[in-house]
């Protein structure tokens, strides 16, 4: 029982990830049908601007904090002006396949200019260590996580519901062009949901350098399928359903590989395949109510 | 400049794609009026009013909205100088409650306290909305989301209300109640421009009609003087 428990917590850091990356993965998805593949270097461009402050440059952890959000929102707009917004209304195959360009060129630039090599992400000793409780281990670190997820998930849950952009988004997803004889300026909250949406991943690069304590110019390729079928399994365009499914199948995936065989621990990536193909079977609009037309 | 004119359309002509639908329409609206425009399927009736909220840009023409030029202008832009619109079909956004599609509606009110003294009015008018306020819109009936859609469209209080085919697909009972609705509207100073099969239903509550042939103006005038002359009461409006 102790041994579940132990992998329960030590899973929160993994499932905060997942539902950072899925929450920010379904806003654009919902919004204008966008599969984007590139959201991956969304976040490794965060958590390389990070690197680059703290490490390279020596400035302290806070300034580190604020240049990979920075980061991953210029890089966030910059891919929607280039890839995006000229493809403005097309289908979401095109919209997908101009995401699979994007993502393969960022990662190769920076794979170029900074080699894939692992990179020290340089974490304060505040977050180091560990708590007890009674026979458990809890790192500090998981606590943290744990606690910018909830309280962000919370604050971008209260966006979507309760303002009137967060209202105006919701409807965008519906039916863009009626929203749009209501007086809303379509392409504007566009551009606020890409910078949202970056801003999230800016946080989940700021998480995996504190749980993992490195980055790498390959971190994108890692989540951005796992973030892709959590936006399904909570439902579309669905904020709280997709941080839903982040937690579940981040915390299903770490249980799986503990409950596996050593020999077989090589099996992880099936966990998320075996919930997609169960999900697209017998739910295929996913647990929670979808936001899409 | 004639600026007392809400709205003044001048030998407009649009399509989609290649195809022209509407040509050299003239057509006006006079502020506190309730003006129809009738013809059968397929003539052209919401290809205008698509134009006037922006959805389709004139080919040739002019489209002036209190003496202001509007072509061209985006679907917000519009809707900003005055202008609400309620689609054929209703389209309300299903995925949301009856609130939220309301505050969609009032998008452009500049604060709370303004969207709750519209919403008020709006709930005075349609009473079964507040009812069903937190439920969701595509769990309406037919009638609720006519009634939603029109509620959505006057939450800003606009100076013209474009209405396409609002009784499609209604009961007789709702239509009424609905065609009731939009005369208490007027009366409270909308000017209002309706596109309706119905021709019935549309001449009874008009100052002004215009009819549409093949994608032209053929006739116009006040209903009264349009149903005395026999040869267009006969074929337009199926009157005996």
């Amino acid at each position: 029982m102790n041994y579940f428990l132990q992998q329960l917590i030590n899973s929160l850091g993994w499932g905060s990830l997942n539902a950072m990356m899925a929450a920010g993965y379904t806003m654009t998805f919902g919004l204008i049908g966008l599969v984007n593949f590139a959201h991956g270097e969304v976040m490794m461009v965060g958590a390389m601007a990070a690197f680059m402050v703290t490490v390279v440059w020596e400035l302290p952890f806070w300034a580190g904090c604020l240049s990979a959000i920075a980061g991953s929102i210029v890089i966030g707009l910059i891919i929607e002006r280039i890839a995006f917004k000229p493809l403005r209304g097309a289908g979401m195959i095109t919209l997908f396949i101009t995401s699979l360009a994007a993502s393969f060129g960022i990662r190769t630039l920076f794979i170029m200019l900074l080699t894939d090599k692992l990179k020290k992400f340089p974490v304060p000793k505040f977050f180091s260590g560990a708590i007890m409780l009674g026979e458990l281990i809890v790192f500090k670190k998981t606590i943290v996580i744990l606690l910018l997820t909830v309280v962000i998930g919370g604050l971008l849950l209260y966006f979507v519901k309760y303002t009137k952009t967060g209202v105006a988004m919701r409807a965008m997803s519906y039916d863009p062009d009626t929203t749009n004889t209501m007086g809303v300026n379509t392409e504007r909250v566009i551009i606020i949901t890409f910078i949202l949406s970056s801003f999230l991943a800016g946080v989940a690069a700021l998480i995996w350098g504190i749980k993992f304590g490195s980055v790498q110019c390959s971190m994108g390729i890692v989540l951005v399928v796992n973030a892709f079928i959590c936006a399904v399994l909570g439902g579309v365009g669905n904020v709280m359903g997709a941080m839903v499914a982040g937690y579940l199948v981040g915390v299903g995936e770490t249980l799986f590989v503990a409950f596996l065989p050593d020999t077989l621990v090589g099996l992880r990536p099936l966990f998320v395949w075996i919930v997609f193909f169960g999900l697209l079977i017998f739910r295929p609009s996913g647990l929670f109510r979808p936001n899409i037309r | 400049m004639n600026d007392s004119r809400l709205l003044e359309m001048s030998r407009l002509t649009t399509g989609y794609g290649k195809k022209t639908v509407v040509r050299e329409i003239d057509l006006h609206i006079e502020e506190g009026d309730i003006v129809t425009l009738l013809g059968s399927n397929g003539v052209g009736k919401s290809t205008i009013l698509r134009t006037i909220i922006g959805q389709l840009k004139p080919w040739e023409g002019q489209l002036l909205f209190k003496g202001r030029d509007m072509s061209g202008l985006p679907p917000y832009r519009i809707a900003s100088l005055g202008v609400g619109y309620c689609p054929e079909g209703r389209l309300i956004f299903g995925n949301l409650t009856v609130m939220d599609n309301l505050v969609v509606g009032g998008y452009l009110l500049k604060s709370k306290d303004e969207f709750r003294r519209n919403l008020q009015w709006v709930y005075t008018l349609f009473p079964r909305l507040q009812e069903r306020s937190r439920q969701l819109a595509e769990t309406l009936s037919g009638g609720e989301q006519q009634m939603l859609a029109i509620a959505r469209a006057l939450i800003t209080r606009p100076r013209l209300l474009l209405l396409d085919e609002p009784s499609l697909g209604l009961a007789p009972i709702i239509v009424e109640m609905i065609t009731d609705t939009l005369v208490q509207i007027n009366k409270a100073g909308f000017s209002i421009f309706l596109v309706e099969q119905n021709a019935r239903l549309a001449m009874e509550i008009s100052n002004y009609a215009f009819v549409m042939e093949n994608g032209a103006i053929v006739h116009q005038g006040r209903p009264k003087d349009l149903l005395e002359d026999r040869s267009i009461a006969d074929i337009y409006l199926g009157f005996d």
